[in-house]
C-alpha cells in the first residue's frame, strides 16, 4: 500500500496513507526503505478489522479525517536529495568488529545482524574460501533487493553463508537463492506481511547427492548440515541483504522460523518416471536448481492407507482442503489464481500410485477434481475475512475470477482450490517406507514459486 | 580487552548489503482541498471502501466543491497485479486530472 503511495508522491501527487495503530511503526520504516523521509499518514485508531461500522465511521471522522487534510496540505518537510545520516552504515567489504567468539556474537546480536543463534564469525579467510566457489568477482551485484534496494554482492552473500554455518562449496546455491528471491514473480517485497509465511527451498539435481543433502527420513528436520545451514542462510539473507527485521519492516503476526532445504528423492522419481519439481518448472533433469515458494504452514497426512490411487488419494485430497482457508483469496479474490498448494508424497506412496499407471499429472487432476469446497463455504470464508457481500458471481461479473467458478449459482456446487490441475505442486521426498504425506498451505503471489539454476564455479 | 590466549580472536566483516542513501523528494502539498480532485486508491483490505465513504462525506462538508475519483478506477494495489497497477498509477492519475491521493489500508 505504501509502495503505491510512494510512486504517487514521486510523480508529484500529494498522498496520504491510511494506517492503523499497529502498523504505524512499520509504515515509518517502510517509508525510509522507500527512501522517503516520511510518507504522510493518517491514523486509523485501533484496528479496522475489529470495529463495527459505526465505531469505524466514528473513529475515521474523529482521528483520520483531520490527518488526511493536514497530510495533503501541510508541508511534511521532505527535502529533495537529502541523505539519511541517521542510518549511516558501514561500507561493503569493511571489517566492523574484532573480538572473541562471544564478543563477536554479542556485537552481531546488538546490531540486529544475527538471528539469535551463535554465528560463525565472518572473517576474511573464511569469506575467501566461499569466494573460491564462484567465478564471479566479490563486488559483483547479484541482485538489488527490495524493500530497501540493498545491493546484494557476491561478497555479502559469502559473509552470510559463513555466518549461517554453510560450507564454502554451498556458495553457488547461496547465489542462486539470492537470484531467486530477487525475481519479481516471487514477491520478495511482501516477505514481512502479516501471515508470517516462510519460504520452502526445494532442491533438485545431482548436487543433492554430491553435497550430501538429506532427502529421506526426517527431510524437514534440522540436523543435516547442508539442509539446515542453507535454510538458515535464507533468513539471514532476508535480514541482512534485503532488510526484513522483526518489529521493523517484518510484520508477520506470529511468523515462522526458517525451513530447512527439502531435496527431492530423484532416484525414486527416475524409477517411477515422474518429473521433478524443477523439470516441471522448465529445467533439464540434470540441472541443479533451487525452487523457492512461501508457505503459511503445513501438516502431515498420517497413515495414508490403500493399495491403489483410488484408495490412497481421497484422504490426501480431504487433507489438502482442510489446509486451506484464507489462502483461497489467492484463487478467488486478490490473488487472481496464484495459489500453488504443495503436496509432499513419501516415496512408497508415490511408487504405489505410479505402479497403477498414474502419472504425476493424473494425481494433480485427481486433486483438482476431489480437493474441493462448496461455493457457499468459500463465500463465507471471504465474509469472515471482512469482505462483506463478496460473492463468486459478483467477482465473475467484474472479471476478477476464472469464469468456471461462476458457471452455476448453486451454493452447494463443489469448486476446486486452484484454477487448473497444474497449479498443485507435488514433490517426492521423506522416509522412503513411511505411508505419510504432507500438505502445505500456500501464500499465493506473496511468495510465488520461482526456480533458478545453480551455476557451479566450473561452469 | 583481555582474552585468554586459547580463545580465538576474530576480525569480522559487515554482513549487510549496502543500500542507496539519497532520499527522494515528496510531492508539494496543496494550499487546501477546495476545488481539488482527490483519488481513492485501495488495496482491497479492512473496510477501506467504508473509510472512503466517510472521508468523502466529511471532506465534502468542509470543501463543498471537492471532487473524488472512485477506487474502482485504479485496480487493487495489493493484488496479483500489484506491480502493474502501481506502475500505471501516475499516468492514470494524470489522465483523470487528479490533484491528490488517499491510499488505504495499512493494517
Amino acid at each position: 500500500m505504501l509502495r503505491a503511495s510512494a510512486i504517487c508522491e514521486e510523480a508529484g501527487f500529494p498522498t496520504v496513507s491510511l494506517i492503523s495503530d499497529g502498523f504505524l511503526g512499520q509504515a515509518g520504516m517502510i517509508s525510509k526503505a522507500l527512501r522517503f523521509e516520511k510518507l504522510p499518514v493518517a491514523r486509523l485508531a485501533g484496528h479496522p478489522g475489529v470495529q463495527s461500522h459505526e465505531e469505524l465511521k466514528r473513529n475515521v471522522r474523529k482521528y483520520t479525517v483531520p490527518e488526511v487534510i493536514s497530510g495533503l496540505t501541510r508541508d511534511a518537510g521532505q527535502l529533495p536529495g537529502k541523505t539519511d545520516d541517521e542510518s549511516a552504515e558501514a561500507t561493503a567489504g569493511s571489517s566492523v568488529f574484532a573480538g572473541t567468539l562471544d564478543q563477536v556474537n554479542a556485537h552481531f546480536v546488538n546490531k540486529e545482524w544475527s538471528d539469535g543463534l551463535p554465528i560463525v564469525p565472518p572473517t576474511h579467510d573464511r569469506i575467501q574460501l566461499f569466494l573460491k566457489h564462484t567465478q564471479r568477482s566479490a563486488d559483483d551485484v547479484v541482485a538489488t533487493l527490495v524493500p530497501e534496494e540493498r545491493a546484494a554482492t557476491v561478497w555479502s552473500i559469502a559473509v552470510n553463508g559463513v555466518m549461517a554455518g554453510c560450507r564454502p562449496e554451498y556458495m553457488p546455491i547461496l547465489i542462486a537463492l539470492v537470484e531467486a528471491m530477487s525475481d519479481p514473480a516471487y514477491g520478495l517485497e511482501d516477505s514481512g506481511n502479516s501471515p508470517g509465511s516462510d519460504t520452502l527451498i526445494i532442491l533438485n539435481g545431482p548436487i543433492i547427492r554430491k553435497l550430501g543433502f538429506n532427502y529421506t527420513q526426517g527431510v524437514m528436520r534440522d540436523g543435516f548440515l547442508p539442509n539446515t545451514s542453507i535454510g538458515r542462510f535464507w533468513r539471514l539473507a532476508l535480514r541482512n541483504l534485503a532488510g526484513f527485521l522483526p518489529h521493523k519492516i517484518d510484520k508477520g503476526t506470529f511468523g515462522n522460523t526458517w525451513r530447512v532445504v527439502v531435496p527431492e528423492n530423484e532416484e525414486v522419481l527416475a524409477k517411477i518416471g515422474w518429473p521433478s519439481v524443477s523439470t516441471e518448472m522448465g529445467f533439464a533433469s540434470n540441472d541443479d536448481t533451487v525452487t523457492i515458494s512461501r508457505f503459511a504452514g503445513g501438516q502431515p497426512v498420517v497413515s495414508v492407507t490403500g493399495s491403489t490411487p483410488e484408495e490412497l488419494l481421497p484422504y490426501v485430497a480431504w487433507s489438502m482442503v482442510r489446509q486451506h482457508s484464507w489462502h483461497l483469496a489467492f484463487t478467488f479474490d486478490m490473488g487472481n489464481g496464484t495459489l500453488r498448494p504443495l503436496l509432499l508424497l513419501s516415496p512408497v506412496l508415490a511408487e504405489t500410485i505410479a505402479a497403477a499407471g498414474w502419472s504425476k499429472r493424473r494425481v494433480k487432476e485427481y486433486l483438482f477434481e476431489h480437493a474441493r469446497m462448496p461455493a457457499w463455504e468459500i463465500e463465507r470464508l471471504r465474509e469472515w475475512q471482512g469482505s462483506a457481500g463478496w460473492s463468486l458471481a459478483g467477482e465473475a461479473k467484474r472479471g476478477a475470477i476464472h469464469p468456471q467458478f461462476a458457471e452455476s449459482d448453486d451454493p452447494n456446487r463443489m469448486l476446486p482450490l486452484v484454477v487448473e490441475p497444474d497449479h498443485f505442486m507435488i514433490a517426492v521426498t521423506g522416509d522412503p517406507l513411511r505411508t505419510n504425506a504432507y500438505v502445505f498451505g500456500h501464500n499465493g503471489h506473496f511468495g510465488f514459486p520461482v526456480t533458478k539454476r545453480i551455476k557451479s564455479a566450473s561452469m | 580487552m583481555t582474552t585468554s590466549s586459547r580463545e580465538g580472536y576474530y576480525e569480522v566483516y559487515w554482513p549487510r548489503a549496502p543500500k542507496p542513501n539519497a532520499k527522494k523528494a515528496g510531492a508539494r502539498r496543496l494550499e487546501n482541498l477546495a476545488g481539488r480532485k482527490v483519488a481513492f486508491v485501495w488495496d482491497g483490505m479492512f473496510q477501506g471502501d467504508l473509510m472512503f465513504e466517510v472521508i468523502a462525506e466529511e471532506l465534502g462538508r468542509t470543501f463543498p466543491d471537492i471532487k473524488f475519483l472512485h477506487w474502482k478506477e485504479f485496480g487493487n494495489t495489493h493484488g496479483a497485479q500489484e506491480r502493474k497497477v502501481v506502475q500505471e498509477l501516475p499516468a492514470l492519475l494524470r489522465n483523470l486530472d487528479a490533484d491528490a491521493v488517499i491510499s488505504a489500508v495499512g493494517a
